[in-house]
Parts: structure tokens; sequence; C-alpha cells
């Protein structure tokens, strides 16, 4: 399930004040009711709940009223051929859409219509379908900005560098070149990122996006456009960041046969609607997920 | 490789510091000594001429590309926020004798004010859009610093400052108020190199390369692209104050007019957009490239066996060729003379030591 699994173990270190998700046995989680005790809130609360979706670009139906949950500690999947709204929900999700109508609640608590900056301050994080690194920066610089939501500095303690921002840099650089060697990226640690082949760009993404410490992380087609080593490699990082991190994952995927191996469940949407909702293989047996889906594909 | 030796705690002070890089740090000594040391030597003609403009144009050129060069708003207003800060001080130093270290502050403090209303747009629009917002802010500003009676510049009156005293001192040779300039430079250099490698000119940066994925990371727009136009007009503000009290020894609004504050822009295009060192590169060779084509003017004239150069001619080659150096930087070299200098430094240093190192690669656009 996990090919390979080279982490060398050091876990990361949880930053004060927020409780990350247990690194718990996320592979037989909340499905079939054994769900892990989480710290703050409970059992039965989801961390996500999306209820009734509906987005319209004009007269066009990107999303009809769609509604699951993720549950804490698990990787979700959601799939759907080209235009089946995946990347809207993502959007909506991370606040860059509004809903037209629809409830969305984060750890039992609304948060439909919340900019993008709050809701990462949330501890939601994402990646992107196409490559958004800040191309200038270097690699650690773009990690690094994944730490802004943990760090504090502002415009005196930056300017003057003393005591507190200074040390502060110091062990968020600290995290970052973790995360780095979680990522197997140490060789490039100090390269641009837009020299960067697009398979690595997609990890330094990665990166960038774990760095936050998200309870939730999306996952906008992280192989897409990938080799089949690269894609080997990222799934078992993603498998990692689940695992060893304890990260809530969602994973936005096109192509349907990466995502049943490292699923915990499934949801499958078309034409804005969702057709399905289970485990991998209840999905890929359903009728009509083989038949809107694969039909489209074919 | 082994995880302990990859991230001990003096390779990450070293990629924190000021300077990381030898070269830089020698360059900097080596520029520290001829700026303290060889002005004794230069005349009146050449440190009121040449060397004060140049070191308060670099202060306004470096607030000018924290906003423009980091945070990637553009803005064609930093002229006017000289003016404010010129007008601020000679108010508060002249009229109400608040000292001049804290009417400096005060001039800052005052034109920050007036960036963030010019800065509130770049939440909406950017570019172009923002671009013309910034210019209609540069002629509302100065009509309204003329038209306010309280502030006495109506109808192109020049305030004048009485004497300025600092701590005791009267500073009124060209010398002294080289160097009064020179340490004003110095800390808002400093202040800004720190700043734009913390976790605000990250932010920036972020902002600058990929607005969308900045704010889906945290990154508020409206506090960074606020706090860049404040910035920016602060070191404006400071810069115009210091036109009055180390330089000109006045505030008039004439000064501060559109041409300005597109001769900033230009010195950051050709310093180099994103880059402390490019925003005093930049303002060097603005500075000096009009005694070069007056040389090199003459020379030709007296080789060719012409009249003397008019000093309208000797105008129009001077703004003829300015613009089409921004041009040619523009297409040539997009990142300005601070990229060549990283290239040329990177393969000097590349040459010195024996084992170049991997984490040496320079990113495209260095603080410094």
């Amino acid at each position: 399930m996990q090919p390979g699994l080279t982490y060398t173990g050091r876990a990361l270190p949880e930053a004060a004040g927020h409780a990350p998700c247990p690194p718990d046995n996320a592979q037989t989680s909340s499905l079939d009711g054994t769900a892990p005790i989480s710290q703050a809130v409970s059992v039965d609360t989801p961390l996500l709940s999306v209820e009734d979706i509906c987005l319209s670009f004009g007269g066009i139906h990107a999303l009809d009223g769609v509604s699951y949950d993720v549950s804490r500690g698990e990787i979700l999947s959601i799939i759907g051929p080209n235009g089946a709204g995946k990347t809207s929900m993502a959007n909506i999700i991370c606040g860059l859409y509004k809903p037209t109508s629809g409830r969305i609640a984060f750890e039992g608590k609304s948060r439909t219509n919340l900019a993008p900056q709050s809701v990462a301050g949330l501890g939601i994080s994402r990646t992107f379908q196409n490559l958004a690194l800040f191309r200038g920066l270097s690699v650690i610089e773009n990690i690094l900005v994944g730490r802004h939501r943990h760090m504090r500095a502002g415009l005196f303690g930056g300017g003057l560098h003393w005591g507190f921002s200074r040390q502060e840099e110091l062990e968020h650089r600290q995290f970052v070149e973790e995360i780095i060697t979680f990522l197997e990226i140490e060789d490039i640690r100090s390269v641009p990122a837009d020299t960067l082949s697009y398979g690595l760009q997609k990890r330094v993404e990665l990166g960038r996006a774990l760095a936050a410490e998200p309870k939730l992380l999306m996952l906008d087609e992280p192989m897409a456009g990938m080799n089949g080593d690269e894609k080997l490699e990222m799934v078992r990082f993603i498998a990692d960041a689940n695992v060893d991190l304890g990260t809530t994952i969602i994973l936005i995927e096109h192509d349907m046969s990466v995502v049943m191996d490292i699923s915990d469940h499934v949801v499958v949407l078309d034409h804005g609607c969702k057709i399905a909702d289970g485990t991998a293989e209840e999905v890929a047996s359903d009728d009509s997920v083989i038949k809107a889906y694969m039909g489209a594909t074919e | 490789m082994m995880v302990e030796e990859c991230f001990p705690a003096t390779r990450l002070k070293k990629d924190m510091a000021l300077l990381p890089r030898r070269i830089d740090k020698l360059m900097m000594i080596a520029v520290l000594v001829v700026a303290l040391a060889l002005p004794p030597f230069l005349g009146d003609y050449w440190l009121k001429g040449v060397m004060i403009p140049m070191l308060i144009l670099s202060i306004s050129a470096l607030g000018l590309n924290i906003v423009t060069g980091f945070a990637g708003l553009i803005s064609l207003g930093q002229g006017a926020f000289m003016a404010v800060g010129a007008f601020t001080g000679v108010i508060a130093y002249g009229r109400y004798g608040i000292p001049i270290p804290l009417t400096l502050l005060i001039a800052g403090a005052m034109a920050a004010a007036v960036g963030a209303v010019v800065g509130a747009p770049s939440l909406r629009i950017k570019g172009l859009y923002l671009l013309v917002a910034t210019l209609a802010a540069q002629f509302i500003i100065l009509w309204v610093i003329q038209r306010v009676p309280w502030i006495g510049a109506g109808s192109m009156v020049t305030i004048n400052t009485p004497p300025v005293f600092i701590a005791g001192l009267h500073i009124d040779e060209a010398l002294e108020q080289y160097y009064f300039a020179l340490c004003v430079a110095a800390l808002l250099t400093v202040f800004a190199l720190n700043l734009t490698r913390s976790r605000v000119g990250r932010a920036w940066m972020a902002i600058r390369e990929q607005d969308v994925a900045a704010s889906v990371m945290g990154v508020s727009m409206l506090r960074y692209k606020l706090m860049a136009f404040m910035i920016s007009a602060f070191y404006g503000g400071i810069a115009g104050a210091m036109v009055v009290f180390a330089w000109v020894g006045a505030a008039s609004v004439q000064e501060y007019d559109l041409d300005l504050s597109i001769q900033l822009l230009g010195m950051i295009i050709i310093g180099g957009l994103g880059s402390v060192l490019g925003s005093y590169l930049g303002a060097i060779f603005v500075a000096l490239f009009p005694i070069a084509i007056s040389i090199a003017m003459h020379n030709i004239y007296a080789i060719s066996g012409g009249d003397i150069v008019s000093a309208a001619t000797l105008a129009n080659a001077e703004h003829l060729l300015f613009g089409a150096l921004i041009v040619f930087f523009l297409i040539v070299e997009p990142l300005g003379l601070s990229h060549l200098w990283h290239r040329f430094s990177g393969s000097v240093e590349a040459k010195l030591s024996r084992f170049p190192t991997t984490n040496q690669t320079p990113t495209r656009r260095r603080p410094m």
C-alpha cells in the first residue's frame, strides 16, 4: 500500500497552541465506526462537513447540491471526469469562491463565507492543479511562506531583526529543513523554484502546504502530468503525510486508478452532482460511476 | 543524506545572514570605507551636486522598490510622498521647533498615512489601473499642498527651513549634510534589508509572485499591500524631509512633480526591481549619468569641431538616453544592474573558493 517507506522517522515538532490530529490508525478510521478519539471535538463531529453546496457561474451550475463529510485522519478522494466540479469544490472550501448556496462546517463550526487567509488560519491548506509556486523565491523561501500563519514577526520585529523575531525565524527555518528532509529535496533547497522540473515543483508545493501544519490538506491533482515513477513517489509522500503527520487529506484526482489504493473514502462527482460516496471498492463497483465516469473518459 | 548534518544551526544562521556571501560583505565594507573617507576630498560641487542628492534619492528609490519591486504593486506617486515629507518636515521643524530626528519620523509617518490612502485601490486593482490611480494621487497631493492655506505653499511659494541643528550641532556645511544623509540612509537600508528577508518581506514577494497562493497560505492582502504602500511612503517622506534639511534648505512643490516619480521608477528598473542594492545602483547611475553625458558630448563636439554644447541639447540628450536605457534594461536585463553584480560576484566567489558549495546558487531576486 505504501511502497518503500523510507522516511527517517524524525517526527515534525508540533507547534504550541494547536493540537494536530493524532497520528492514528488512519487506514481504519471512522468509516467502520472505530474512529480514534480526537482531543478537541467529539468523535461524531466530522473534521469538515459540506452540506448542499451549489455554485453557479451565470447560468451554468458548476456544483449542484453536493454534500459529504470528511472524517479526521482519513484520505478522502474526490474524483470525476473533467468539468465535474472538483476544483470548484476545492476553491469553495479554501474560500476563493463563495458558494451560491449551502453550508460548510469545519470542526463543527459553520464557516461558509470566510476569506482565504482566514480559512488558512483555521488550518486548511492546499496545493493547486496548475503550479502556483512563488517562482522567483528559493525552495526554502517558498516553504517558509507556508509557515506564515505560525509566525508573529511584524514590521518592527522584522525590520530590526532582534531577540524574539530572530529566534522565531531560526525555529521556523529549522522546521522547514525538516519538511525538506521529509520530502527528500535537500539538494535543491536554495534553488529558485521556477528552475525546477515539473515534478519537483509539485513536491515543493506539497512542502509549502505541509509547512502550514494543516489539519486539512487539499491536494488538487498532485499527480497530473507526472511520469510513473514521479507518481509513485508522490503517492508515497501523500501516504506518509497522512500516516506519520496525521494530516487529514482531500485528494482531488482525475485519474481514478491512482487514488484507489490510498483512499479511505471516495466521493465521485459528475456534472456538478455527487453520484457516489463510499469506500474505494464500493465506488468502483457502483453502476452509476462505471456508467458516468468510465463512459466519459473512454 | 544524513539528517543531522542537513540543518545544523550554523547553517540556518548562515541562510539568515544579512549578507550571506563573503564577497557581499567585502564589497559592503569597501563601499562604507569609500563613503566615509572620500567626501572630505570632494569639493562642494560634487557633494551638493552629486553625492547628497544621490543618497537622498537612494532612500526614496529604496522605498519605491519595496512597494513596486518586492510587493509588485506599481506606484507613480513616490514624488508626491516626498513632497508630503518635505512640507511636514519644514512645518514641524520650522514652525513648531520639533527636534530634527523626531521631525524626520513625523514626516515619514505623515507620508505613510497618505500612502495608506493612496494604496487602498491596490486591494481591488493592479497593473496599469493601479498605475493610473497612483498617478492621480500624485497630482491630487501636490494640488492639496498648494491649496491648503495652513501649509503656506500657495502660488509656488518656497518655504525655507531655519538653520538646522541636531543635538546642538549646526548642520550647514555640505560635508556635514553629507554625513547626516549617510547616517539616515544607512539606518534605513539596514531596516529595509532586515525587513525584506523577514516574514513580512516574504509575504510581499509571495503577493508579487502569486497573490492567490499567498492568500491561501494565510497572507492578508489588506494588511500587507497597505503595509508595503505605507513603508514605501515612509521612506519617501523621510527622503523628502532630507531634501529640505540636508540638501536644498527649502521645500517647494515644483521639485516633487511627476518627473521625479518617473525618474525614481526608472532608477529601480535600471538598478533592479526587488533588490535593496539595486535601489542604490539605480540612484548612483541616475546621478552620474548626466555628468557622463555632458563630458561625452563636450568631447564629441570638441573632436568634431562644433560649437560649445548648449544646455538645451544636453538636457534633450539626457532625456533621450535615459528613456532608451529604461527600454534597454526592460528587454535585456529586466532584473537590472544588481543582477549583473550577482552574476559577476557569483563567478568571482566560485573562483575564490576551491570547493563551491551547492547551496550557494543565487535565487533570482536576492534582497541584496
